[in-house]
């Protein structure tokens, strides 16, 4: 069993009489790197804030190696929590080299040990010959580096990242995300990231937080995100989609033919929907009512001709691999359809035959 | 209840210290209008409604309003003329526009006043070459006034609306001339409205000014409410009745000087892309003629001119025993500088300090109070630095008295002391402004992440924004500096006996006709005005 790093119990926080963050729940495990991810807004930056003592809560607790570090009452400033922080814009002290800047929270260590960790991380961020630069002279991706050598120098327990890929370009985020993961790894220490970048967030994460409107809607691998989102809104958030209209019509134990066929004969639920009948074999939410919605993914739709269900392909975005296409369905419902067969290049306007290929279904609310 | 002892101690001092500043500004401003609380002396008042009153009120008005009509015509057709187009000298003038802020408007005054008087060069050669007598139009009147005042003041329209034309970027005007806008329609319908909240602001301060001016007024003769004000307390010996009459005038300098703060969060870039300066058109023939003529007219009035006649009297007076004479004033005149300079900054970086450490409302309306003072008009300050002192001296006495049973003289009436204080009063605003422009420069994250590591209150002061805010610093006392250097009412007013600076020199000279003497103290003014000038044109580089 690992051990918990983080844990946070119903935290929620105020900026006025505007609620930001309500009742938070999340723990994380030592040497897991986990992403909150969200629009921006959402509150997720303003979490991390709280963590690291730079703001109060309101309600709940932070507990930090088994130590509540935030609640109501009680506020630990932040150079008690052995937290390393990196700062979207990295906060690189302008008036100190590089050494300087790396060794700043090192200033309780004498000065031969001082300097020799310094070197140290020097070398794991490969910027040995940079020691007496100035910030301004180094490139975006040296000035991350240094600002994740000083975040690292105090040896935290837990690092905190908030949007550190966003100030630099395409070609060098996927590299420093590599870096990140595998300075990670040598440290041993557990990271928290902020993010609105998905394929940043499912790059580099163990588990991910779903934040929208103040809370977290949803926990998980990405995996588990992606496949089965437990919100609309999280759906919404992860990657394209379109929630199709579907009728509880029946609940059958019949070997009901379904157009998806393998679940016949389980115990389950019939969903009627413009686009044929979808069997579900779970409990479908009560609450939700008759009228619910399926998630259609661009990759569950399968192009057949023969098929009965025809759509008119309104857009096509070409992405080099592959296609997405932008269909609208006979009610008017614009849906995604995803291809990767150059072959299957249809015009504007076109009317093409499609059937559902769902490997899980995902019933949310309308 | 957030417990974080360290914090809490870190940011107490600092927040102590700006309470006690933003009292020490707020005393004299509170003294000023409690002086209706006095016993009203009708006798003054009806001699002030009999015969000051009414030509005061409309001579003002006249002033501010001819000024500030004059200051926009000139400003804005300049900052047009030199952010649009080419033509002969217009390099030159694009730079050499700003200098005229180097020549205080009491300098100006008395430049002209003694070019084109009676026995001046002026009126002589005219007199020589024409054989005869005519009528001359007076230099000492209200248009006198109006124009000495306009020639030193036009560079703060000209400065702010160049600001506003250039930052516009020529996009939209390209734009507009693209929608088939000829050069003055863009002009009029589009760069002028939009450079609207910079020309209001300029013209805010230009008024300031001209409410401030004592120098300029006196030598022309034209009476205002800071010459009246002086009048009544050093002519009727009634500090109370002046400073009743300092209200009027501070009520209408803090309309001023907040709608001029308030305009400043309106001058905001528009474009949200990196803006591309517009590219000058050259203009051609007649058209480029004309604007040369104009542009180099007015920086002939309101520079060369002037420095070439201080040049030429001072050619004529200078001597051995003048420049010994005169080298004690220079050095006093830089050492109050320095001192006042050095007092304000230091009051400003504990203000500013103290709202970054701890934002909370109370400390940021204290960062606004320690401004006021540069809304006050000197004169006024100075009413309301002598009634507070006046008190405070009785009191000490008394003190004193008590303790060795003889008083002996008062203390702090005519010291030293008195007198930096209310410069550093009136100027406070001007290190602020310096000091802030330097923290919003420095990420508050650079905060948070020197509290990761402990580092609270003073050490964080010690080891990052003390570091960061050099410059800052630095420029913000050379601007102090200047202004304290050219700064005439206030000094004149809370000096000591018989201590005269450079400024207070002039006034001496000039108000007995001394134009010749006065021109070399005036020559050393120019030189330590035109510093910031440099400043200026450093950070724009930066």
């Amino acid at each position: 069993m690992s051990r918990l790093i983080l844990k946070l119990d119903n935290v929620g926080h105020q900026y006025g009489d505007q609620t930001v963050l309500k009742s938070v729940n999340l723990s994380l495990d030592e040497g897991k790197i986990a992403c909150l991810l969200g629009p921006s807004g959402c509150g997720k930056t303003t979490l991390l804030r709280c963590i690291a003592g730079f703001e109060s809560i309101h309600s709940g607790t932070i507990v930090l190696n088994q130590q509540v570090v935030s609640s109501q009452a009680l506020s630990i400033p932040p150079e008690e929590r052995r937290l390393g922080v990196l700062f979207q814009e990295y906060a690189l002290f302008p008036h100190l080299t590089v050494s300087q800047n790396i060794g700043f929270g090192l200033r309780h260590l004498p000065k031969e040990k001082r300097r020799d960790k310094v070197r140290d991380l020097l070398r794991a961020v490969e910027l040995e010959h940079f020691e007496d630069r100035y910030p301004h002279g180094l490139s975006g991706g040296q000035q991350q580096r240094v600002a994740l050598a000083r975040a690292l120098a105090p040896e935290p327990s837990l690092l905190l990242l908030d949007e550190p890929f966003s100030n630099l370009d395409q070609k060098l985020r996927e590299i420093m995300k590599q870096e990140l993961k595998s300075l990670l790894k040598h440290y041993n220490v557990s990271a928290l990231i902020v993010t609105h970048n998905q394929d940043e967030a499912f790059d580099l994460a163990d588990e991910i937080g779903v934040m929208a409107e103040g809370t977290i809607e949803q926990w998980g691998p990405a995996y588990d995100l992606y496949h089965r989102p437990k919100k609309r809104n999280v759906a919404e958030f992860l990657g394209m989609g379109a929630f199709l209209p579907v009728e509880v019509v029946a609940q059958t134990e019949t070997n009901a033919k379904t157009k998806t066929g393998e679940h016949a004969g389980s115990q389950g639920y019939l969903l009627k929907s413009e686009l044929g009948d979808i069997f579900y074999n779970q409990e479908v939410d009560s609450e939700l009512g008759p009228k619910v919605t399926v998630l259609l993914r661009p990759d569950d739709i399968i192009y057949d001709n023969s098929a009965p269900y025809k759509a008119v392909v309104r857009r096509v975005a070409f992405r080099g691999m592959y296609r997405i296409y932008h269909l609208e369905l006979p009610s008017g419902l614009e849906i995604q359809w995803f291809s990767s067969h150059q072959h299957e290049d249809f015009a504007i306007g076109t009317k093409v035959g499609i059937r559902l290929d769902l490997q899980h279904v995902i019933v949310l609310e309308t | 209840m957030t417990i974080n002892t360290k914090q809490k101690f870190g940011r107490s001092s600092w927040r102590y210290f700006s309470y006690g500043i933003a009292g020490l500004v707020l005393a004299p401003v509170i003294t000023v209008f409690s002086s209706w609380l006095l016993p009203i002396q009708t006798s003054h008042w009806k001699h002030l409604a009999d015969h000051l009153l009414a030509p005061l009120i409309w001579q003002t008005a006249g002033l501010l309003l001819g000024v500030c009509t004059l200051t926009f015509i000139v400003g804005v057709s300049l900052a047009w003329l030199c952010s649009q187009f080419k033509f002969p000298g217009s390099a030159i003038l694009k730079r050499g526009l700003i200098l005229p802020f180097a020549i205080p408007a009491y300098v100006n005054a008395f430049v002209y006043v003694g070019l084109l008087d009676y026995a001046g060069p002026v009126q002589t050669w005219m007199r020589n070459v024409l054989g005869a007598d005519f009528e001359f139009p007076q230099a000492r009147s209200l248009p006198g006034g109006i124009l000495f005042l306009t020639l030193s003041l036009f560079p703060y329209v000209y400065l702010f609306t160049y600001d506003a034309f250039s930052s516009q970027g020529r996009r939209g005007i390209e734009a507009a001339r693209s929608l088939g806008a000829s050069s003055f329609s863009s002009f009029y319908r589009l760069a002028l409205p939009f450079a609207r909240p910079w020309i209001a602001g300029a013209l805010c301060l230009v008024s300031l000014e001209v409410l401030n001016d004592f120098g300029a007024v006196s030598i022309v003769g034209v009476d205002t409410f800071t010459t009246a004000i002086y009048k009544v307390w050093f002519g009727f010996f009634s500090p109370e009745t002046a400073a009743q009459l300092a209200t009027i005038l501070i009520l209408f300098a803090f309309f001023l000087y907040y709608f001029e703060q308030a305009l400043r969060s309106r001058q905001r870039y528009t474009s949200n892309q990196p803006l591309q300066p517009s590219i000058a058109h050259e203009l051609r023939g007649f058209k480029a003629w004309a604007a040369s003529l104009y542009g180099w007219f007015v920086f002939t009035l309101s520079f060369l001119l002037p420095v070439f006649q201080l040049a030429v009297w001072a050619s004529e007076k200078v001597s051995r025993e003048v420049l010994i004479d005169l080298l004690p004033l220079l050095w006093r005149t830089l050492v109050l500088g320095t001192m006042v300079g050095g007092t304000a900054c230091f009051f400003a970086l504990i203000v500013c300090m103290a709202k970054r450490y701890t934002p909370t409302s109370s400390l940021k309306l204290s960062l606004q109070v320690a401004q006021l003072g540069y809304g006050i008009p000197g004169s006024v300050l100075a009413i309301g630095i002598y009634l507070v002192v006046v008190k405070l001296d009785h009191k000490l006495a008394d003190v004193l008295e008590f303790i060795w049973g003889h008083s002996g003289q008062l203390l702090l009436s005519g010291a030293a002391i008195t007198m930096i204080l209310a410069l550093t009063i009136r100027f406070l605003a001007v290190g602020i402004t310096s000091l802030e422009a330097g923290l919003a420069r420095v990420s508050t994250r650079l905060d948070e992440v020197a509290k990761l590591y402990g580092v609270y209150g003073f050490r964080q002061f010690l080891l990052l924004h003390g570091p960061l805010l050099k410059k800052s610093f630095a420029s913000g006392f050379l601007l102090v500096f200047v202004e304290v250097v050219k700064e005439m009412p206030l000094t004149l007013m809370t000096r000591p006996f018989g201590w005269d600076s450079l400024s207070v020199r002039i006034y001496g000279l000039t108000s007995e006709g001394e134009w010749a003497q006065a021109s070399l103290p005036a020559l050393f003014l120019i030189l330590i005005g035109a510093l910031p000038l440099f400043l200026i044109k450093q950070n724009h580089r930066s």
